[in-house]
């Protein structure tokens, strides 16, 4: 009876398997479907680095990345290519240089393929920009390859001061790498292996543009080793650099060296691919020059960048308002395309989607080009206060065709 | 197949608590935790293969195995389909405490006793069947909502999801503990 009585419940139970499995499957999947024309759409893009998250070493993690966020519409993707003193592609110059051409880990966990050649291959299958970013520009950890092989490659501060309390917003938390050596922005050697590692991606991988960030520039307080200050002395008739970081001749002695480098990075790239665009991801221009001497409004007005996306990751809706309306993010709006970068959270700072389409909606409403959010985890992984499936549904709200919002045909 | 010491129970059951709990890590790869409408037959279907698959190295024979693992899958498409949902993957939709403990009780018992029916059917020894579908479901009505209380404080004091789903571990290692202190029965 009992054998009787397991077969038919058996039978029964599979029968019923067989029609939910085919039922529930289609129910299950997402609705997200309607697609826009990327050449319409204002920028929709997204920063996936290495560090707080897993999108570019677990299995099936790019693909899937890029797979969501083509199904809810968005087009541009900054995939970080250095950080911590590595590189995320095949570099020759970082084999070279460091002793390894890819992140030992990465490139461990994909099994030796190059990362950035899969992720240009699927992002250009659902079209989907990619702009490489160069997370970390001149910054690099004591503990990294590049630091110890290259020690007068570093620059310095005052009394022998060689790090700074630095981090990317992802890692801001993480006390082991919060000080940060600083490459000389100055130095020829580290100006030629920067822009080598540029070149390299602008060269090698059908990339839409490649992007630096707040990092590109140096710490006002450094500038103190002995290569720079021997260029000062050369070019102010043996005067040594004033001691205070902050006078505004020794600012701007360095930062229009800065500038000067990125002439020469804007000319290169331009050489090698004409179409693919500079973007630049910094802080406000006030709290850039002063603190990292980076001069970005001259940049902009020099025409060495082609594309901004202002990093604005500010939680009260005043004092983000205030950030795009400052004159010089004005001027830049009135040059070239500028995007607003907005914060989705980090494990210490979580953001509710609320925040999010508020802002979202702020710079739709002050005509801005775009939105590029930090960072993908964060967008519907699991270090949010919502599920990620409230997520998902927020975004492809916040980006269906209803409200695409067309671009002026001159910004694109 | 076998990888539990011989026939000593705390070997077991630690060894079936870790291939549980193991389980749903792994599940974590191929699922994402999300309120009960998320989650679908086929991903319910899909997580309780890899669990069942772990749980099935540690059985005797073969034949036992691939039946645990055939109707584990079972049990899991089933209690979703019903409407009881993938218990082992959703966070309940409600803030409300004593609502959540409410609920994952009794959500608990009904997708334990649900998963437990199923597995019946792999049990060759009678006795030990039926026993274990009250176990499986006993089990299932304590650990979801201490997991889902788990969850919600995590939930409140990080304001991070993750929370939710560190509650859900805590599920999955008391379901490991309980049915694993059962699970000797499973190989006797």
């Amino acid at each position: 009876m009992n054998r009787v009585a397991r077969r038919c419940f058996s039978y029964l139970l599979c029968l019923g398997l067989v029609v939910n499995l085919t039922v529930f499957s289609l129910s299950s999947l997402p609705v997200y479907s309607q697609k826009t024309s990327p050449l319409t759409t204002e920028i929709r893009g997204v920063w996936l680095t290495n560090v707080a998250s897993g999108v570019l070493f677990v299995p099936w993690g790019i693909n899937r990345a890029l797979n969501q966020l083509s199904a809810l519409n968005f087009n541009t993707i900054y995939p970080v290519v250095w950080n911590r003193g590595h590189t995320f592609y095949k570099s020759t110059l970082a084999k070279i240089a460091t002793g390894s051409d890819t992140q030992p880990f990465l490139n461990f966990m994909h099994g030796g393929q190059d990362v950035l050649a899969k992720i240009v291959t699927l992002a250009k299958d659902k079209d989907l920009k990619v702009i490489p970013w160069f997370e970390y520009g001149f910054m690099t950890p004591h503990y990294s390859q590049l630091a110890r092989r290259y020690p007068d490659w570093l620059t310095i501060g005052q009394e022998g001061i060689n790090s700074i309390q630095d981090a990317p917003p992802e890692e801001i938390n993480n006390l082991l790498v919060s000080k940060q050596a600083w490459l000389n922005p100055l130095h020829p050697e580290v100006q030629e292996f920067i822009q080598g590692l540029i070149l390299e991606v602008v060269r090698d991988y059908d990339v839409d543009g490649i992007q630096l960030d707040d990092h590109f520039g140096m710490p006002v307080q450094f500038g103190y080793d002995r290569f720079t200050i021997e260029l000062y002395q050369q070019e102010h008739q043996g005067k040594s650099p004033p001691i205070d970081p902050f006078n505004s001749k020794w600012m701007r002695w360095r930062a229009d060296k800065i500038t000067d480098f990125m002439a020469k990075i804007y000319q290169a790239v331009k050489a090698v691919k004409p179409n693919v665009r500079i973007s630049l991801s910094p802080n406000y221009q006030a709290f850039a020059y002063k603190y990292y001497l980076q001069d970005w409004e001259s940049w902009v007005k020099k025409g060495l960048v082609n594309e901004l996306v202002l990093q604005v990751y500010r939680n009260d809706k005043n004092s983000f308002i205030a950030q795009l309306e400052q004159p010089s993010v004005k001027l830049a709006q009135s040059l070239i395309p500028v995007g607003i970068g907005i914060s989705t959270g980090t494990v210490g700072n979580p953001v509710k989607i609320a925040q999010v389409r508020e802002q979202v909606q702020i710079v739709r409403d002050r005509n801005f080009n775009g939105i590029s959010f930090f960072y993908w985890e964060s967008l519907w992984g699991y270090i949010i206060p919502e599920s990620p499936q409230q997520r998902r549904k927020a975004f492809f709200e916040m980006f269906n065709p209803k409200t695409v919002r067309l671009l002026h045909p001159k910004k694109l | 197949m076998r990888f539990a010491p011989r026939n000593t129970r705390f070997g077991l059951t630690l060894l079936w608590t870790l291939a549980t709990f193991d389980g749903f890590l792994l599940s974590l790869l191929l699922i994402e935790v999300g309120e009960k409408p998320d989650i679908g037959v086929v991903e319910a279907a899909i997580g309780g293969f890899v669990i069942a698959l772990l749980q099935g190295c540690l059985l005797k024979q073969p034949i036992f195995c691939i039946r645990w693992i055939l109707s584990s899958l079972l049990g899991w498409s089933m209690i979703t389909a019903i409407g009881i949902g993938g218990i082992g993957w959703i966070v309940p939709s409600t803030q409300i405490l004593p609502l959540r403990i409410l609920s994952g009780a009794v959500y608990g018992a009904l997708g334990g006793f649900g998963i437990g029916l199923t597995q019946w059917l792999a049990i060759p020894q009678p006795v030990v069947a039926w026993r274990w579908i009250f176990v499986s479901a006993a089990s299932w009505a304590i650990a979801v909502p201490v997991g889902s209380v788990v969850g919600i404080i995590l939930h409140r004091l990080t304001q991070l999801f993750l929370g939710e789903v560190m509650g859900l571990a805590i599920t999955w290692l008391l379901v490991g503990i309980l049915t694993g202190m059962n699970a000797h029965k499973l190989r006797s």
